[in-house]
């Protein structure tokens, strides 16, 4: 060849390539110092027509200040079927909501009691004071409508979907006006301190959750077999034990393991789903932890992955606080499909 | 009593500031004492003689004559040849008698003419001869007043012929070429074009001459010129490459990559970069197809990404070619480098808009990259190879022995994978297989007399396969298994036959496959086409001055498509939750996708300096089993005949673009759908304001009609408008740059009713300021500074709680886009040195990006809860130190 070039570079710009944008640092969502709903779990979270459905939540009130007590209320309609399942056209008008949406009245309140239930305009007519008059409590149950499953425009597999929606408010609960040039996706409820004040997100949070209807699919909640700290199974009544960091920096506290095992039996084909490749496609399942004191090393595990199977190495770092400080530790499983189980359990800090 | 005559003044050409001979000029002297005449020498030239004639009191007949001697000229500056004659184009010899007077001292007194001429011959000639200065007469031997006459002789003074020999379509000096200038009577001027491509022929008389010029790689070419008296004149004369691709003898034009506007003779708007600009521009990282992100009306893309968007259009609304042939993508991993290295590359043709009608199926703009042909002016091996830290990549070309064929051979693959693996398992991501890329190309090619023949092998192959084990909080789908894979090939057939000087022939077809092959979790995409293309033309030149360009464009891709995922939300409106965590949505489809069309261009060219092209597309798409009908009309009008250039164009067209097949999807689109319209608006100016420097302004208009929206069919409308300006110094020796400001807005509405807000990538202001500078010695040193509207954003706030998968759903503020993030600025600067050997060369550089080390904000960032929010910033201060060599 009469003309050989060669070249050397070092350049660290690939490199950044896929890092391009630096964020700031906040609180991670597993750090617990508010009111905050963790989770929901149906006892069935695929439900057939005409059953009933239970559903629970997990919340907790980590405020320092409690004058105002936490109120777990239910709003008591199941929305059934709204316009590309979108859960904010619940509270859209009727020619906003779709032709399949639907308010039905929940008059099976579970734990709570309906008796007083008031009609959805009049619940959502702005300036009433809710509080009192919404079922209330972790557990409310409805029955699935008779007519729930319908067919979908682009799927060939009909389903129902319900959605209900639930308000940890530590204070008075109020529906507010719509802003009319706001969109679809408005909050439509808020809640309110003594003096008429609207409270920080701190103060409350409105959940959603949604219970699918199939004619045939099952699905079952997923289980949790063991807690380990430190390679230890741990009494959940007990709680777990940890020395106080002694560390001048949070980051170079002890890192301790913490383990949730989920048994391979809830790791649950799904009805119908395949791979590319044709290969049966099953659940996927993480795991979230929350926790009032300490840090994790990351909010949530993959346990299981939908063709890969379970995650080895799944456990996460757990680094005790810096005080002396009794807290608690949420840690919630969910399926890819609605399904839910959690474990809880207090920490002491020596 | 005659005259007597002396000689040879001097004359100052009208259009020099240098004093030029101008022939003979006679100084006649009158005296009423001196009865016989006597030859005086001309004191400033010795030739000639002059009689001196007294004028002065009688002198007693007794007494012996006197002595005369007649005045002796000592300084003569000469006639200037006047401009008023140059400018009526007196082509006869003109004579101007002056009577002198003279005093004692030797000066003129007073000069007027004897009969008046005209054409400022006569104010030339007494100016002229009031500047005399004489060794006065003398009569026995005392000083004495005299007047003598002085006539001048104006010849049409000479002519001269210069200008510049360059390349077409990027006017790039050509060296060595021989330009002769014949007389009409065979009289032959020859010379050779200087470094910068100059040539000048003084002294020429006046008259027609033909200018015949060859070079080199070059199609010889010809021109005649008629230059009048005393008139000069430059002239640029463009050289076509011969057979269009035959590469010239010299290394910087055997790596010539130009990547220009409209491609002659069907433009609107033509912009040249050159190869040097696409290697020194800081912050591109020599990568030919990022400069197309400096030029006017490209908006700057987020990070690093390799997205084109072109006058406020989708990045999906530019088509990328590789010689008229569609290819899917054009960056490894979506922007890391260009799935054709710069090496290869011969050209990049861009249309921002009003494009020719032999482009469609697209709204934006086009982007056809020209790959070199491996043709070897000297007959002999070429090779390169490169390493750095992302990939290495080799190429060879040449000859294949004596058969006329010639080939090249080019691949590359990344290695950057080694040094990514571990940081991704720090990440606690399992790798299976860490990020990697090949590309490679193949060419074969032959040229005949009239006709080229050349098959092309080209691809891309993107890989990574991950395991993500810490699961997002907000979006927990986004856990499990993540591949990706993008792959496509081509196997390319390009014929071009030139049958006569009127009728051209070219047809390009190929096929191949395109594949795309993603999983995240449960969900999957894969696609896999096999695209046959055809395109062909014919150009038939009709008159002198219509030519005719009819041509077919097929496209006919069979599919094969299996996707599982979610039903996208719909524009406007938040998704129903964490997006890989709702109800999937399944299809497995085999289909094909078939859409010909048809196009006609006529090139007219009425009188000088213009161009007008009108054309009609016809497209069938069988998806939507509709027709579009795009009519486009283009012109260009140069104003001035010569240097400096002014020209005005504009044009006009309607554009289609089918759904994308996705939208068409029996489970993922919608039926009845119809191909998105637009209809571009054009008109602007451009002006030469030195040989180096040109000025450019453009305003365009796009009205959007008829754009896709989910759920809602054609219902969608939007609208850009804006003006693109560009000042540019084109490179010399030692300097190039441009400052290029584009000012634009683009909106859409999902519906006619929705309120219109502004577009995802609209940028209002955008700003590039870039120039090199050689400083000797080897260095060079380069900077590029970029002021640009921030990007759009959709504020969120604190909104629902997820409780089936443990996350927040933020409220989206409405409608989306409605606040801009800060100004971008940023400052690139390059520094080059070059040490030259005997063996070779050795190049060091440091580009260091974001220089001043600005956060720029491309996002915002919120907490889990969004309830706190900060800007997520780009790229910090990043320097990169390179070394090449080349023997």
């Amino acid at each position: 060849m009469k003309r050989f070039a060669f070249g050397l570079s070092f350049s660290a710009l690939a490199a950044l390539a896929g890092a391009a944008c630096v964020g700031g640092t906040f609180d991670p969502q597993s750090k617990v110092d508010s009111v905050r709903l963790f989770a929901s779990r149906a006892d069935k979270p695929y439900a057939r027509p005409g059953e009933t459905v239970t559903i629970d939540v997990l919340a907790t009130d980590a405020r320092k200040d409690k004058t105002r007590p936490l109120k777990i209320l239910w709003i008591p309609f199941t929305c059934m079927n709204p316009r590309d399942d979108l859960y904010y056209l619940c509270f859209a008008p009727p020619e906003v909501r779709g032709d399949a949406g639907e308010i039905l009245p929940t008059f099976d309140a579970g734990t709570s009691t309906a008796a007083d239930v008031p009609n959805a305009s009049a619940l959502f007519r702005p300036g009433i004071d809710l509080s009192s008059l919404l079922p209330s409590g972790p557990r409310f149950s409805f029955t699935m409508p008779a007519n729930a499953i319908q067919a979908r425009q682009n799927s060939d597999t009909p389903y129902g979907i319900a959605i209900t929606f639930v308000i940890a408010c530590a204070g008075r609960v109020e529906t507010v006006e719509p802003d009319e040039e706001g969109g679809l996706q408005q909050v439509p409820i808020a809640c309110f301190d003594e003096n008429n004040n609207r409270l920080p997100a701190s103060d409350y949070v409105l959940g959603v959750t949604r219970v699918y209807a199939y004619e045939k699919r099952i699905n079952t909640n997923p289980q949790i077999s063991n807690v380990t700290f430190e390679g230890n199974p741990i009494d959940v009544v007990k709680g777990i034990e940890v020395d106080r960091c002694t560390e001048e920096k949070k980051e170079d506290c002890p890192k301790l393991k913490l383990d949730v095992s989920v048994p391979e039996s809830s790791w649950e084909i799904q009805d119908d789903a395949t791979t590319a490749n044709g290969d049966p496609l099953r659940e996927q399942i993480w795991v979230t932890y929350y926790g009032s004191t300490g840090i994790f090393g990351s909010d949530a595990r993959l346990l299981y992955d939908s063709t890969g199977g379970r995650i080895e190495g799944s456990e996460i770092e757990y680094q005790a606080p810096q005080i002396y400080e009794d807290g608690h530790i949420w840690a919630v499983v969910h399926d890819n499909r609605g399904g839910a189980e959690w474990v809880d359990f207090p920490v002491h800090v020596k | 009593m005659p005259p007597l005559l002396g000689s040879n003044t001097r004359m100052r050409h009208p259009l020099t500031t240098k004093p030029r001979k101008n022939g003979a000029v006679l100084l006649v002297c009158s005296a009423v004492l001196v009865a016989k005449g006597a030859h005086a020498q001309d004191s400033n030239t010795g030739q000639g003689g002059v009689v001196v004639p007294a004028k002065e009191a009688p002198v007693a007949a007794t007494k012996a004559p006197p002595v005369i001697v007649p005045p002796q000229i000592k300084s003569d500056k000469g006639a200037e040849y006047p401009a008023v004659a140059v400018a009526a184009k007196v082509k006869e010899t003109v004579d101007v008698v002056v009577v002198v007077d003279v005093d004692k001292s030797g000066a003129v007194t007073k000069a007027r003419v004897e009969t008046a001429v005209g054409n400022g011959f006569d104010e030339s000639a007494v100016a002229a001869a009031e500047q005399l200065v004489f060794e006065p007469a003398t009569r026995d031997g005392v000083p004495i007043a005299a007047r003598v006459k002085h006539r001048y002789t104006f010849a049409p003074p000479a002519s001269r012929i210069s200008g510049k020999i360059v390349t077409e379509g990027r006017d790039a000096a050509i060296a060595g070429a021989t330009v002769s200038v014949v007389a009409a009577d065979g009289t032959m001027h020859n010379v050779t074009t200087a470094a910068d491509g100059a040539f000048a022929i003084p002294d020429l008389p006046f008259g027609s001459y033909r200018l015949e010029v060859s070079a080199s790689g070059f199609a010889a070419t010809s021109s005649t010129q008629q230059v009048e008296p005393g008139e000069s004149i430059e002239v640029v004369l463009r050289m076509a490459r011969e057979n269009a691709k035959v590469i010239a003898p010299t290394d910087e034009v055997l790596d010539e990559v130009r990547v220009t506007g409209k491609r002659p003779p069907r433009e609107v708007t033509k912009r040249t970069l050159e190869q040097r600009e696409l290697t020194r521009i800081p912050g591109t990282n020599g990568d030919a197809l990022r400069a197309i992100q400096n030029l006017p009306g490209v908006a700057r893309p987020p990070g690093l990404a390799g997205l084109l968007i072109v006058r406020g259009s989708a990045p999906n609304d530019t088509n990328v070619f590789v010689d008229g042939t569609l290819i899917p993508l054009v960056y490894h991993f979506g922007g890391l480098s260009s799935v054709i290295p710069t090496e290869m590359l011969d050209k990049i043709d861009f249309y921002p808009g009003n494009f020719s009608a032999m482009y469609g199926r697209v709204t934006g703009g086009v982007v056809d990259v020209g790959v070199k042909d491996p043709v070897s002016a000297d007959k002999k091996l070429h090779g390169m190879v490169q390493v750095d830290l992302i990939d290495a990549r080799a190429m060879a070309r040449g000859p294949i022995g004596d058969t006329g064929w010639n080939f090249a051979l080019a691949g590359r693959r990344s290695y950057f994978d080694v040094w990514l693996k571990p940081v991704l398992e720090a990440a606690d991501a399992g790798v299976t297989t860490a990020p990697v890329y090949y590309d490679y190309q193949a060419i074969l090619h032959r040229e005949w007399k009239n006709q080229s023949l050349r098959f092309m092998f080209f691809g891309s192959d993107d890989r990574l396969r991950i395991l993500i084990k810490s699961v997002n909080g907000s979006e927990p789908g986004l856990g499990g298994g993540l591949a990706f894979g993008t792959a496509f090939y081509r196997f390319q057939a390009r014929y071009t036959n030139k049958f006569s000087d009127d009728t051209e022939f070219k047809i390009t077809a190929a096929v191949g496959k395109d594949a795309i092959d993603f999983n995240i979790g449960q969900n999957y995409f894969r696609l896999d086409t096999v695209p046959i293309t055809v395109r062909t033309e014919l150009s038939q030149k009709l008159a002198s001055s219509v030519k005719n360009n009819f041509g077919l464009d097929m496209l006919y891709a069979p599919y094969d498509v299996d996707i599982r995922l979610p039903a996208p939300p719909k524009p406007g409106e938040p998704p129903a939750g964490p997006f890989l965590s709702r109800p999937s949505l399944v299809v497995s489809d085999s289909d094909s996708l078939y859409r010909p069309a048809l196009y006609d261009e006529v090139e007219l060219t009425p009188w000088r300096g213009s161009r007008i092209i009108t054309g009609v597309r016809l497209d069938y798409a069988k998806d939507t089993k509709s027709w579009d009908v795009g009519p486009r009309f283009a012109m260009r009008q140069d104003l001035t005949k010569e240097f400096p250039r002014t020209t005005i164009k504009g044009g006009v067209g309607q554009f289609a673009q089918p759904p994308q097949p996705q939208e068409t999807n029996r489970i993922f689109g919608q039926s009845g759908l119809t191909s998105n319209r637009a209809t571009h608006y054009g008109l602007g100016a451009e002006q030469e304001l030195t040989r180096n420097v040109e000025v450019s302004v453009e305003g365009f208009y796009k009205q959007l009609d008829n754009l896709v929206v989910a759920g809602s069919g054609n219902s969608g409308v939007g609208r850009v408008a804006g003006v693109e300006t560009l000042l540019r110094y084109k490179p010399d020796s030692r300097f190039f740059g441009f400052l290029a400001y584009t000012l634009s807005r683009s909106t859409r509405r999902p519906t006619p009713e929705s309120p219109e807000y502004l577009f995802q990538y609209d940028q209002t202001h955008i700003l590039t300021a870039l120039g090199s500078y050689r400083l000797g010695r080897g260095w060079e040193f380069g900077a590029r500074y970029r002021l640009i509207s921030g990007s759009m954003t959709t504020p969120q706030s604190y909104g629902f709680y997820d409780l089936n998968v443990g996350s927040y759903l933020a409220l989206s503020s409405y409608p989306p886009n409605s606040v801009r993030n800060p100004m971008f600025h940023q400052l690139d600067l390059r520094i080059d040195k070059t040490w030259t050997y005997s063996w070779g060369k050795i190049g060091a550089y440091l580009d260091v990006l974001n220089v001043y080390n600005q956060g720029n904000p491309e996002g915002v960032s919120y907490n889990y809860n969004s309830t706190l929010s900060t800007r997520a910033t780009g790229l910090p201060i990043l320097p990169s130190l390179g070394l090449r060599g080349e023997l």
